[in-house]
């Protein structure tokens, strides 16, 4: 619906772009955004004594108003920008869960999960002798437990809400984290609402530059983290015995920040919320009907996960029965479609569903009918060349 | 990767004549791509002077690894295995007569990779 936002296409008018699940195309606001940064505004944040400083500064810290607001935060202090949903993950690994987890502690999460996060708790609790438990409920003993809001595969949609809840009646000191790298920009998210202690979005996956990551740490558990990196940006003081750090969300941000990237995800929210989740999601849900109904009559194309369309994000995969996924990805690409084909960074799922790989189509605002109907085509040939 | 191309390897892989599990090979030798799941298995008969009289192949994966383990099968055979070792990527790339596309070049050399992995 909103194609003429985004120069890519003007470059690759034949381009049929399914991957926004792995990364969104940028519309004009984003990439004028940053462009803009550079040329008027480029300077290095924090602890700058001059105007143009001052200024960077200022923006910076505005998109992380904006985010706080977008997400549904308490407040910005409460926002941490990250390189990347995965560091964020691996952040709250370090300085949360090192510190937190003992011998005997159960850390639980699904096998719906992205690697980042699931590998990071895995990592960890084999470190600390824990418990790494995939599947199942929570109980008394679940110190920890991260699951995806929306599959980066079926695109099905968790109902996080009920299952922080469910978790937090049976432990109350359960600690509970949330991959929301899906759902932001597809679908409302809103922090505070969903009583998690933390949550990731990834920024480059709803119209932001790469390196926009989110970290959204709940205040009352910032007392209780010790800083991820240390260096540049976090410090307070330093002295041959000792160094302090600032409070957060400024301990998290070691290191000179990806400002522009930062500047690029103020706009990429603008963006979003001008067109309206309400409208965005509207339009996904038509595309998942139509998809669903048009690759569902496909011989030899089986889907997975759910059917329902308010179940699901607009994230669709499918196996072929006969033809390997990467051969499909190849053959398509002949034909100016872009698609994902693999395990998508989701090997438990991929094995727990018994195939060793799936096509990935995924849409976004950009997304229209025309290009379902293409892919379908294209499918429709490859198995009509074959004999299937 | 054009359609019609990739029919005459989907074809291949249809009816490859080195398929199956060989009972007396003197080396067995299996391979996976870690990236993307592809698993084969070659089954190598020497002679007394470890020349290749016989091989085959089992296979789990896409077209073009399928159709890099039949291609390799075929071509072994009266080979001595220590020149395999010495066969470049190029070389074997040849044997395709399509172009491979860098994402899928290790599709198609898991086989050889395999081969050269040999172990006495």
């Amino acid at each position: 619906m909103n194609k003429k936002d985004f120069p890519i296409f003007k470059n690759h008018p034949k381009l049929i772009y399914l991957d926004s699940a792995a990364t969104s195309q940028k519309p004009r606001v984003v990439i004028d955004a940053v462009k803009n940064f550079y040329e008027t505004t480029n300077a290095p944040i924090h602890r700058v004594l001059y105007s143009l400083g001052e200024q960077a500064t200022k923006e910076y810290e505005a998109v992380r108003k904006k985010t706080a607001d977008f997400l549904g935060a308490r407040g910005a202090s409460e926002v941490v920008f990250v390189k990347s949903a995965t560091e964020g993950a691996n952040l709250v690994a370090e300085s949360w869960l090192r510190d937190h987890l003992k011998k005997g502690d159960e850390v639980l999460t699904t096998i719906y999960e992205h690697h980042s996060c699931f590998v990071p708790w895995q990592e960890m609790a084999r470190k600390k002798k824990a418990i790494f438990k995939v599947g199942g409920e929570p109980t008394r003993q679940t110190k920890f437990f991260a699951f995806t809001l929306a599959s980066n595969v079926t695109g099905e949609i968790f109902l996080a809400k009920k299952m922080i809840c469910d978790a937090r009646k049976r432990n109350p000191q359960i600690k509970i984290f949330v991959d929301a790298a899906q759902a932001v920009g597809r679908v409302p998210v809103n922090f505070k609402d969903l009583d998690a202690d933390f949550l990731v979005a990834s920024g480059h996956k709803f119209y932001a530059p790469t390196g926009a990551g989110i970290l959204l740490i709940k205040k009352e558990l910032h007392k209780e983290m010790n800083p991820f990196l240390l260096g540049g940006g976090m410090i307070l003081s330093v002295s041959k015995e000792k160094s302090t750090w600032q409070k957060a969300p400024y301990l998290f941000e070691a290191g000179s920040p990806l400002t522009e990237a930062v500047v690029g995800l103020g706009a990429a929210i603008g963006y979003i919320q001008k067109i309206g989740l309400k409208k965005i999601r509207q339009h996904e849900e038509t595309l998942i009907a139509y998809a669903l109904e048009k690759l569902g009559a496909l011989p030899s194309v089986h889907i997975l996960g759910p059917r329902e369309i308010k179940k699901k994000i607009g994230v669709i995969s499918f196996y072929h029965e006969k033809i390997h996924a990467h051969d499909i990805a190849s053959l398509l690409s002949e034909e100016n479609i872009a698609v994902r084909a693999g395990h998508h960074c989701a090997m438990v799922l991929h094995k727990e569903l018994g195939i060793s790989a799936s096509v990935r189509m995924s849409f976004s605002v950009f997304t229209e009918k025309g290009d379902i109907d293409k892919i379908v085509f294209a499918l429709k040939k490859i198995n009509e060349t074959l004999g299937i | 990767m054009k359609l019609s191309e990739f029919k005459n390897l989907w074809e291949h892989t249809q009816d490859s004549s080195f398929e199956g599990k060989m009972k007396d090979a003197s080396l067995i030798i299996s391979g996976i791509n870690e990236s993307c799941g592809d698993e084969i298995t070659l089954f190598l008969k020497l002679d007394a002077k470890k020349r290749i009289v016989d091989a085959s192949f089992m296979h789990s994966g896409c077209t073009l690894s399928y159709a890099g383990s039949s291609i390799l099968s075929g071509k072994v055979v009266g080979k001595k295995i220590d020149e395999i070792k010495k066969w470049r990527d190029a070389d074997f790339l040849k044997f395709f007569e399509m172009e491979i596309s860098p994402a899928r070049l290790k599709c198609v050399l898991l086989a050889l990779e395999t081969a050269k992995n040999y172990a006495f």
